[in-house]
């Protein structure tokens, strides 16, 4: 019993510590964008970010300028870590993932006012339901997909506020509640081949408001605020942060550096498959690395693409989700494939390939890297296809109240593919460990 | 406490989908349960598995208890799947004993409430 009690303060101990060491980046992050701008224009700022509607695509770069939109992330990323260091929750690969998705769209979308709603309404529904909160607490976090929805209640119906924001929070707070059994559903229509699964779940959502608001008569106009003034600035911020994991990551692993890379392969014979936390299964350090290598992966398509001169917070962060999803699904072996599928595309000369939509669709389009990791690289560039010629799609479907639409357009081509390919997979056959 | 049967059963599922699959021979199952924890065991009398495949099952069904992420992959038990299913099952219990003196193997799980 005493050693057990000393394993526990232990463990509260390297906790703690992890908590504060963490809080090191956004507290950095804050005091960068301090003297980047006055403290009267990051104010103004943060006003326009909190009362525009946040429809797809509104880049907040551009609406609020760079610090406001740092500070935003920055905040977001201190308010999720201590929610979960509060609610005492292992830093595992579906945390980290949720965490950097957040902060990517935290560049877009996401802001301290349009995700408390959803977090109130998670918080009810555990209580109804008598679930302790830090267990659907990750997925609370994902449900903020749907923040658009609380904030185009609030300040886009053109509604006295009075009745407007009210309005705004009970909705959120309902989608907030339902986000949770309705997600749980939905992971088994794809069988953890999407791994947005929120996405898709929150696109369910979205449809059926956005139906209702067209029944009423109100028709969401899209939005296509693009920023293209910081490219030097993220490109820079994204090296010196995927340079960072990978250093830490060798330390963290303590080999030499053929063992890790040895080590660092072995995740290669994942498909990638929800649940697939490579936190649990290879180790942080291993971990850390697959989430730097990645990070390039995703610029380096960024730059193919010929978007690296106009990096503006969409595309920032898509790259942020997908290296959040590299501690949680996503490898070289089964996201390149996808990443290959979507440059093939472009030279088909059926989307504007150098757009910001398409180079968005083509990172979030590694939401699919379990297809490729399980059915192999053909089935990869196939459901690449398919992903942009449905993502592109989509909008007049959720309106653009959902932000993960990549996310709901790979659930519906996961759950119709993955049945198919099973009947050409010999390994379902037998099965292994 | 919620849908903890559905659960447990959907763990035992998962077991006896996964040794089929394998061709395992003469299968035992047994459920039972107390105030505080639920017991599954698993016993098999025939099952062929190189070392590589049985270290890798004990890897994974030896995984730590994930509790935060339960409500959201629970569902994902018993569907189709591969080394993710036993990964699952190790998530979803606390304690997990393997004995494989070939041909037989047995597999005791606990999950506490």
């Amino acid at each position: 019993m005493a050693a057990l009690a000393k394993k526990q303060h232990q463990q509260n101990k390297y906790r703690k510590r992890n908590f504060y060491l963490i809080q090191m980046f956004p507290i950095f992050i804050i005091a960068l964008a301090n003297t980047m701008d006055s403290p009267q224009n990051i104010f103004d700022g943060f006003r326009k970010m909190i009362f525009s509607s946040d429809i797809l695509i509104t880049d907040y770069v551009e609406l609020a300028g760079l610090s406001a939109t740092l500070i935003n992330a920055s905040l977001l990323f201190m308010a999720i870590s201590f929610l979960a260091y509060r609610l005492q929750i292992k830093l595992n690969g579906m945390l980290i993932a949720a965490i950097f998705m957040t902060v990517g769209f935290s560049f877009f979308g996401k802001n301290i006012f349009n995700v408390i709603p959803l977090y109130l309404g998670g918080y009810i529904y555990s209580k109804i339901q008598k679930v302790d909160f830090k267990n659907i607490f990750v997925i609370i976090i994902f449900s903020s997909a749907l923040a658009p929805v609380v904030s185009e209640i609030a300040f886009g119906l053109s509604l006295p506020l009075y009745y407007s924001i009210p309005a705004s929070i009970l909705f959120g707070a309902f989608c907030g509640f339902i986000i949770t059994p309705l997600s749980a559903n939905t992971i088994a229509i794809h069988d953890g081949f999407n791994l947005y699964n929120v996405g898709f779940s929150a696109g369910l959502i979205a449809l059926v408001i956005n139906s209702i608001f067209k029944t009423l008569g109100i028709n969401l106009k899209p939005s296509q605020i693009l920023s293209t003034e910081h490219s030097l600035f993220f490109f820079v911020m994204l090296c010196l942060l995927f340079t960072l994991f990978i250093v830490v990551g060798f330390t963290l692993s303590k080999l030499s550096f053929k063992e890790t890379l040895k080590k660092y392969t072995r995740i290669f014979h994942y498909s990638g498959k929800l649940i697939t936390d490579f936190t649990q299964l290879e180790g942080y350090g291993i971990t850390y690395i697959n989430m730097g290598i990645m990070g390039f992966i995703a610029l380096l398509f960024v730059c193919l693409t010929g978007g690296l001169d106009s990096l503006n917070g969409p595309i920032v962060g898509a790259i942020f989700s997908i290296f959040g999803f590299s501690a949680f699904g996503n490898h070289p072996k089964n996201s390149i494939p996808i990443f290959v599928g979507v440059y093939l595309c472009s030279l088909l000369h059926l989307w504007d390939a150098n757009s910001t939509t398409y180079i968005v669709a083509g990172l979030f389009a590694t939401a699919l890297a379990p297809i490729a990791g399980r059915y192999g690289i053909i089935a990869g560039l196939f459901v690449s296809f398919l992903h942009l010629a449905v993502v592109t799609n989509l909008h007049t479907v959720h309106g653009g109240l959902n932000l993960y639409s990549n996310g709901f357009s790979c659930g519906l081509i996961a759950s119709i593919v993955y049945p198919i390919f099973n009947i050409f997979s010999p390994s379902h056959k037998k099965r292994k460990v | 406490m919620t849908h903890e049967n559905q659960k447990i059963a959907r763990i035992a599922n998962a077991l006896l989908e996964y040794f089929l699959s394998n061709d395992a021979k003469g299968l035992t199952l047994s459920i039972s349960e107390d105030t505080k924890s639920a017991y599954i065991s698993l016993e098999i009398s025939d099952i062929t598995l190189s070392s590589h495949e049985s270290e890798e099952l004990i890897e994974h069904l030896y995984m730590e208890r994930q509790e935060e992420m339960e409500e959201y992959y629970w569902h994902l038990l018993g569907n189709d799947s591969e080394t993710e299913e036993i990964s699952l099952i190790g998530m979803m219990v606390d304690e997990a004993t393997v004995q494989y003196n070939y041909p037989v193997m047995k597999i005791d799980l606990v999950r506490h409430f």
